[in-house]
């Protein structure tokens, strides 16, 4: 087929076949442009499936050779025997351009159009999935179309520099050490409970962090504690309840936030679930007003899959792109994939390394609850190890900080009202990347489902 | 046109003619890598060495 038919046959698709020309006729005439090139530009960039095989054979070529010629690359292809008449085609290339200064501007257009090509292809592909009926539910429809249309504008290594320079990534740090310095920015993101905020030095962006503990330790109140100290800084936070709903979230945070009222009169969460007096009913509205604003979503469906975890996360995402925090409670009441054969630890183990893949692609932290199983119980000193993680795949492996919450007067309620611990959580740290491990204690106040801060720290 | 993409083209449209005749069986493959070897160095041969080893290889009929 000669260029002008070949020309013709793709007019429809988003592709520029002189642009593709261009590049390779300056990549032959000067190969040391290559290794200049090479974050850049891949043969996926390529339409015309000839060209993709001349690239092909031009970076085969230097590679092995240092150098490149017309001749060579014209051998290589015949011996390859898969291109027609690749004198044709090689002629074509060495009228294609007229500078070397061309090759940048030419890649940035093969960049664009390979950039709809994705597009488009991901259009066709969800256009087949519903004519061919291949998901179960809308959900499924939607999680797997955003999926296809995040997948076609997100590809790894064409879009950005994969080998980054020393210089360029201390731009970023210093650039960063300014920001803080000034007060723009802190280094991680600090949930107000100083005692852990001064472990953390706040939770990093890109990092999972594992919420730990048996049942009944405060999990999810402490996880709702951070969220709301989050949002009150107007840094919008999404929560996943596999467990509760809505409401029963709502409530909670009412409840939680009316212990204010402690040392004056103080109203319950008997009081606020039976019937508020007057003055009562005044304060618990301003509580309301006050929480009205926060930016916060809850998604409280049951049975979610990671699939469908991550679908309604680049959604929230695409709304707010400032979102801040994502919490999932819990880990266990995840949906795991339907056809997964593998043992329990590995599919545990498999959900935990998506949602870690999930906080770096959000570029945000994300709090994963999980319970911890009996085995704690069986020992005598219950405080959880990393070790309790380990039967329920590999946990802690991927998780970039690990949490245990630890009540002793869970346990021995008379000891801890002879050591005076009764009511106190120790939040341990027992294992973080980029930081210390150690041991935070909170006030637990059942009643109002809160935390308070003790401001003790000691070393585990 | 530059005398290198001139060069160049000339090389393509010399080995695209023994292509030819490779297709019509007369020429051996062996031969027909010897001339992409030859038109490759030429480039690095003086003008005695390349007439040397061109009149080495069979000649192009002209058709007359």
């Amino acid at each position: 087929m000669n260029v002008a038919a070949r020309d013709q046959q793709v007019s429809f698709v988003p592709c520029d076949l002189d642009a593709e020309r261009r590049v390779l006729g300056i990549l032959i005439r000067y190969p040391d442009k290559i290794d200049e090139i090479a974050d850049f530009l891949d043969d996926s960039l390529f339409y015309d499936p000839a060209h993709r095989k001349i690239f092909r054979a031009i970076r085969e070529l230097y590679q092995t050779r240092g150098k490149i010629s017309y001749t060579q690359v014209y051998s290589k292809l015949r011996k390859e025997k898969e291109l027609d008449s690749p004198d044709e085609l090689l002629i074509g290339l060495t009228q294609s351009f007229i500078s070397q200064a061309e090759l940048r501007p030419s890649i940035e257009v093969l960049r664009e159009k390979a950039g709809k090509r994705r597009i488009l292809q991901a259009a066709h592909q969800i256009e087949e999935m519903i004519l061919l009926e291949t998901e179960e539910s809308l959900p499924a429809y939607q999680a797997k179309a955003q999926e296809l249309i995040f997948q076609a504008a997100n590809v790894d290594g064409v879009d950005g520099e994969i080998a980054k320079d020393l210089l360029t990534v201390l731009n970023k740090c210093f650039l960063n050490l300014i920001a803080r310095r000034e007060g723009k920015t802190s280094h991680g993101l600090t949930v107000r409970f100083p005692s852990i905020d001064v472990l953390t030095t706040g939770f990093k962006k890109k990092d999972l962090i594992i919420l730990a503990a048996r049942p009944s330790m405060g999990k999810t109140a402490l996880a709702l504690n951070f969220a709301v100290n989050v949002a009150r800084r107007n840094i919008p936070v999404l929560i996943f309840s596999l467990e509760m709903d809505d409401e029963q979230i709502g409530d909670r945070m009412v409840i939680s936030e009316l212990f204010r009222y402690q040392t004056e009169r103080p109203i319950s969460a008997f009081d606020y679930n039976t019937k508020l007096g007057e003055e009562d009913f005044i304060k618990t509205q301003s509580v309301f007003s006050e929480l009205y604003d926060l930016p916060m979503k809850i998604v409280d469906k049951r049975g979610l899959s990671v699939g469908e975890i991550r679908a309604i996360g680049r959604k929230v995402k695409s709304e707010w792109p400032d979102l801040g925090l994502v919490i999932i409670d819990y880990l266990q009441l995840i949906r795991p994939p339907d056809d997964d054969r593998r043992n329990w630890a590995l599919v545990v183990g498999s959900i935990v390394r998506e949602i870690r893949d999930l906080a770096g692609e959000l570029d945000l932290p994300i709090i994963l609850l999980s319970q911890l199983n009996r085995g704690v119980e069986s020992r005598e000193n219950k405080r959880p190890m990393l070790s309790d993680l380990r039967d329920s795949g590999n946990i802690e492996e991927y998780a970039d900080v690990v949490m245990f919450l630890y009540r002793d007067d869970y346990y021995y309620p008379e000891q801890a009202a002879e050591k005076g611990t009764l009511g106190q959580v120790e939040v341990i740290i027992a294992k973080q990347r980029k930081g210390p491990t150690g041991k935070a204690v909170l006030r637990w106040i059942p009643e109002y489902t809160r935390f308070i801060d003790e401001a003790n720290r000691e070393d585990v | 046109m530059d005398l290198f993409t001139q060069m160049e083209r000339v090389k393509l449209r010399f080995i695209a003619a023994y292509e030819r005749l490779l297709e019509e069986g007369q020429i051996s493959e062996a031969e027909m890598e010897g001339v992409i070897q030859l038109i490759d160095q030429m480039d690095s041969m003086d003008r005695e060495e390349f007439i040397a080893r061109l009149s080495k290889l069979r000649p192009l009929e002209t058709g007359d």
